[in-house]
């Protein structure tokens, strides 16, 4: 044999190894040519015009006042965000929801949708908190903070929400919860342990209605970036408040924290007992995303109001709610 | 060079297309083979009638309904990296 034959020559168990191998890869390409493919491409966007045919005018009047209502709402879809890199925070997989308007136009909105959580504990004392109304497929959907519909070791009882609540009075009234959700993660928590201390009730509609088309649906986002503006609210009615008005706090940059196992988020806020599970909002142009809630403070950052980080767990529950 | 350390022997070619394709593989074994572990929600079906828990919630009982404390925490310490803030 030539000697330049023998140099591309593979002994026979290298080529059994490699056919082998090859064989491995083109399975491996066949199985997840599809995720490859979205991931590479996702990375390379493309813009495509298309030019619009129609005449302006026809157009206009295709959209009566009845087609107008009966449209559905294209930002149901989740739009993905830009990522950035930060810490232990992980927001290559954030995502976030435009609002839901509420169908009378109330100028107030997006704060129409904020409000105040009533329930029981299981000793049948009163207790308050705050929450919100979000943008559902329901539309029946309050985000709060898990200690106010799941405390030491029970479900809380006669949850109602009543949005827009000042001094006693309740435009559109109150809903009911029929159903309360929190994650695991919260109702096995270790003491102390609020990084996933998230909670929704679903209501059941009253007299007026299904909640977030009285008062609208907050937008929402999660595993986003934590060092923007937050404007917080709620209901506080520990001294000096007295839980009649909402209050805020608003436009402090959020920092972030490692507490229990996982990620929290504080602001400059002195909002007391009763705001729990008021939302935070960020902002984007005229969108406002809820994307925390007054939940726990401490002696270590006085005058300071933590949330857990709205990550995939938030989002989980976030969905179960809207289907249930 | 003997027969037996020959046969055992790759060529260079073969040993790039070897450590390539190792490298492919654990590339993607990483990112992919790690799915996260599902997150378990708890549901609690309310079994009051709405109108009846409507009904509980009188004026002064709103109106007297203690706030839910905000618990105080001290198990805290800062995240070492600032994230950046993302543009409008």
């Amino acid at each position: 044999m030539p000697r330049q034959q023998r140099r591309i020559q593979l002994p026979p168990v290298s080529t059994m190894f490699l056919w082998v191998l090859g064989g491995v890869y083109l399975v491996y390409l066949m199985a997840l040519g599809n995720v490859l493919y979205t991931w590479v491409s996702a990375r390379t966007e493309t813009i495509i015009e298309h030019p619009v045919n129609t005449n302006p005018d026809v157009v206009v009047k295709h959209w009566t006042v009845a087609s107008m209502r009966a449209a559905t709402d294209a930002d149901q879809q989740i739009g993905n965000a830009p990522a950035f890199p930060q810490g232990s925070i992980d927001t290559s997989k954030a995502a976030q929801q435009q609002g839901q308007p509420p169908r009378n136009g109330d100028p107030s909105y997006p704060l129409s949708t904020v409000g105040k959580v009533f329930f029981s504990n299981n000793a049948g004392q009163d207790f308050v908190c705050s929450g919100t109304a979000v943008a559902s497929l329901n539309q029946s959907v309050v985000d709060t903070a898990g200690h106010c519909v799941y405390w030491n070791g029970g479900w809380v009882q006669n949850v109602i929400f009543c949005p827009l609540y000042e001094n006693g009075n309740t435009p559109y009234g109150c809903w009911a919860a029929r159903d309360l959700e929190a994650p695991s993660d919260w109702i096995d928590a270790k003491p102390n342990d609020y990084h996933h201390d998230f909670g929704m009730a679903i209501v059941a509609p009253n007299n007026q209605g299904l909640l977030t088309d009285l008062v609208g649906g907050a937008g929402w986002a999660y595993n986003q970036a934590v060092n923007q503006p937050f404007y917080a609210y709620g209901y506080p009615a520990g001294h000096p408040f007295d839980g009649q008005t909402r209050q805020s706090c608003e436009g402090s940059l959020g920092t972030s924290w490692q507490h229990g196992s996982g990620t929290v988020v504080s602001i400059p806020c002195n909002m007391t007992g009763g705001s729990s599970g008021g939302p935070w909002f960020i902002k984007s142009g005229d969108n406002w995303y809820l994307n925390g809630h007054n939940d726990f403070i401490s002696s270590l950052q006085p005058g300071h109001m933590f949330s857990p980080y709205y990550d995939d767990t938030w989002y989980a529950l976030y969905d179960k709610a809207q289907h249930t | 060079m003997s027969r037996q350390q020959r046969l055992i022997q790759l060529p260079l070619v073969g040993t790039i297309l070897l450590c390539l394709l190792g490298g492919i593989y654990l590339v993607a074994w990483k990112r992919f083979s790690k799915p996260d572990a599902p997150v378990k929600i708890r549901k609690h079906s309310v079994k009051t009638r709405s109108e009846d828990t409507l009904k509980y919630w009188t004026a002064d009982k709103m109106r007297n309904a203690k706030p839910a404390n905000l618990p105080n925490v001290t198990d805290l310490k800062r995240e070492k990296q600032q994230p950046r803030r993302p543009p409008v």
